[in-house]
């Protein structure tokens, strides 16, 4: 039952990630939504690690906080030169792109 | 004991992910955001990845959110536009979660009932971390150096980004 917890935990947490990133718009709290996804994923591979005894799910948690950390560097940046430019943080503010 | 534990710490960090999806400001999200790595770190404390845990406390809930707070700071706490140009956004968004769910439980809720996965065993005797370090020193040096060469990217790529047009 308890390895079923965790597990159940790490979908609920993803659900609530991808929520998160579809609805909110403030471009922060975004960024710290795919911090909660990947945190989610994290969960999952540690249990899977411990399901099937073996470190190789630990190695790649390792992979995936460094680049986390350089994904939330680069978005964060990429915020505050956005609010410097136009003085918003709305991400409905982001379409100049769309024809 | 320890199923009990586990089910706690699911708990907490759930509720408090809801309330920092939900919260209208985002210095109290952020303050969430520190509950829910703290209760991610018990998880794999229970799940007897130490180092992980330690790992989690330090980059996430000590360096991560500091950087998001200074971020939050430079930003400043500018209001959102009032009305919103995406009808329905939350409907779409909330049925998107569900079949999401139906998908992933359809393919892999069978590996749920897989022997092992009901009780919590005792799968190492003493701490990880020199497995762990022979592990990431001779199977996965590679991916280990190109870890480092991409947080370095990751410093002078965002140092380029962020700075000011002065000169």
């Amino acid at each position: 039952m308890s390895l079923v917890c965790v597990f159940g935990t790490s979908l609920l947490l993803f659900c609530i990630g991808l929520i998160g990133i579809l609805t909110r718009r403030n471009i922060i709290i975004v960024l710290l939504s795919i911090e909660l996804m990947l945190t989610a994923c994290n969960i999952s591979f540690v249990a899977g690690s411990r399901l099937v005894s073996n470190i190789d799910g630990e190695i790649i948690v390792l992979f995936t906080i460094a680049i986390s950390a350089a994904e939330a560097a680069l978005g964060l940046s990429l915020a505050i030169l956005w609010a410097r430019l136009t003085g918003t943080t709305d991400i409905d503010s982001i379409s100049l792109l769309r024809g | 004991m320890l199923a009990y534990i586990v089910f706690i710490l699911s708990l907490i960090t759930i509720i408090s992910s809801v309330f920092a999806i939900i919260a209208k400001k985002p210095a109290n999200s952020i303050i969430f955001f520190l509950i829910i790595f703290l209760g991610t770190a018990g998880i794999f404390f229970v799940l007897q990845a130490e180092y992980l845990g330690i790992i989690q406390i330090i980059v996430y809930a000590g360096a991560l959110l500091v950087v998001f707070v200074f971020a939050l700071i430079l930003v400043g706490d500018i209001p959102v536009y009032k009305k919103n140009p995406l009808k329905l956004q939350k409907t779409f968004s909330i049925i998107l979660v569900l079949i999401f769910i139906t998908i992933f439980w359809s393919q892999f809720g069978i590996l749920l009932f897989l022997p092992g996965a009901s009780n919590l065993i005792k799968f190492k005797e003493a701490s990880d971390i020199s497995l762990i370090a022979r592990l990431l020193l001779k199977d996965y040096l590679l991916p280990f150096e190109l870890a480092s060469v991409i947080l370095l990217c990751a410093i002078i790529g965002s140092l380029y980004i962020a700075r000011k047009e002065a000169d």
